[in-house]
């Protein structure tokens, strides 16, 4: 009987706003938007020991630049602080050290031709302490994203191939020559699996994105799924993948893939929800929502804010 | 400007920049590192092809534009408008870097009009005049 109480419990169940409950994603419980900044929050990046989350933080002051903050995973916003403030130069695309005490990320400074430079550094989020890991020529136009390994690697894009650089810095080594196995596509967001076997990226051409995996052992690259969004893949176990797919004009949900039979669940959908990333164990995932991308004026960040969803405990 | 280059040509990127000269003709700021560091354009039908050396990222007011080796887009001119619509080759950096996917003006009368930039998911827009566009 639709009695107001059952609508309203309806509503409730399949609803919006900042607590949502999904009536037909049985994987997620509940999900819950966590940051609510002045402008624009994005790259949710768990640390492992499941205590922090990481995340670019934009400011209405500088609504272009990345700043990286920091909030404890059982705080509030308000809790959150500048790990690195602006300071008029491009930085970003985050990843935590094994051991939750550092996070590498690309650094851009441009020179007088307006040409930025970039390099790959990591941050000591305790100290504040920045360290280059790499020494890469001038004018290197690096990919996108950071990864660190369980081996303690750095993978990172240069050159439309996937590189990696040890913690402690020093040359890099080219780990996946996408050049190669892949004429046309160009490697973005490299994301190492938690066992260290594999590498998923997103692969840019001319004409769409996918999702690629590539097994470090066989050498094979394989294409696990078509029309992702700008933003890029984080594992959720080692055979599972969490991505963005774009549907239609100005939606973008989050899925999960899972790389054997490349079957997938939608786990949101009906906002623009972009840069998942799993923590605790798979208890939640956290991701940046515009839950109004009509928005035609100002910065292009607006909007955007980190949500977390609960994740019901299911098998592969 | 480039649907003035005729139908089926090839230019350098100088030439390119001294015909956008003679032209005064002025990019959106955010557009302008595709030419300005241009190494030959060609155009076939309706679509141009701009080749750069290499991938680069430039600082454009406070933005992160990145121009890959290749950008191409298609030109549609029209009474008052004219678009730039399939690019490719072009992003901007918000913390992740998002697809410049079109690029469309309508003029309002002289030297004035409305400038929609679709990057990403969002559509930015902006009014211009002679002093540029905001």
């Amino acid at each position: 009987m639709f009695t107001t109480r059952n609508l309203l419990r309806l509503f409730l169940v399949c609803g919006f706003g900042p607590l949502a409950f999904f009536c037909d994603k049985g994987e997620v419980q509940q999900i819950i938007q966590i940051t609510s900044g002045r402008l624009g929050e994005g790259g949710p990046q768990c640390s492992p020991d499941g205590h922090y989350l990481a995340f670019e933080y934009f400011s209405p002051e500088h609504p272009n630049a990345v700043q990286l903050w920091l909030m404890p995973t059982t705080g509030k916003f308000s809790d959150a602080k500048s790990l690195l403030g602006y300071t008029g130069k491009s930085y970003g695309e985050i990843s935590w050290s094994q051991d939750s005490a550092w996070l590498s990320f690309i650094g851009g400074s441009p020179e007088s031709s307006g040409v930025i430079s970039s390099q790959v550094f990591k941050i000591n989020v305790a100290s504040g302490e920045i360290a280059p890991l790499a020494n890469l020529p001038a004018g290197t136009s690096l990919g996108a994203g950071t990864s660190w390994s369980k081996h303690e690697q750095i993978a990172f894009e240069m050159d439309d191939d996937i590189y990696v650089v040890s913690k402690s810095g020093g040359s890099v080594a080219k780990l996946i020559d996408v050049k190669d196995k892949l004429p046309g596509v160009s490697p973005f967001y490299p994301s190492w699996s938690p066992d260290g076997a594999r590498v998923a990226f997103v692969g840019r051409t001319d004409q769409e994105r996918g999702l690629y995996v590539a097994d470090l052992e066989s050498r094979r690259i394989e294409k696990v799924l078509s029309n992702v969004a700008d933003d890029g893949p984080s594992w959720f176990d080692d055979s599972r993948i969490l991505a963005s797919h774009v549907e239609g004009q100005a939606n973008s949900a989050i899925w999960m893939v899972n790389i054997r039979d490349k079957s997938h669940v939608s786990l949101t959908h009906g906002f623009y929800d972009i840069s998942p990333a799993g923590c605790a164990d798979g208890k939640y995932i956290y991701f940046s929502r515009n839950a109004d991308i009509s928005q035609t004026n100002g910065p292009l960040m607006r909007g955007f804010h980190i949500w977390r969803a609960s994740m019901r405990a299911f098998s592969p | 400007m480039f649907n003035n280059l005729g139908q089926n040509v090839t230019a350098s990127g100088d030439a390119l920049r001294a015909g956008m000269k003679e032209a005064n003709f002025t990019m959106p700021d955010s557009l302008a590192p595709m030419v300005s560091n241009a190494t030959a354009v060609s155009k076939s039908g309706s679509v141009v092809t701009i080749e750069t050396a290499k991938r680069a990222d430039y600082q454009v007011g406070g933005n992160t534009i990145r121009v890959d080796k290749t950008v191409r887009f298609n030109v549609e001119v029209g009474k008052g408008t004219a678009a730039l619509t399939g690019i490719s080759g072009l992003s901007a950096k918000f913390g992740i870097f998002f697809g410049f996917h079109e690029v469309r003006y309508s003029s309002t009368g002289e030297n004035r009009g409305n400038l929609d930039i679709k990057v990403g998911p969002k559509t930015v827009h902006m009014t211009c005049s002679s002093d540029g566009c905001q």
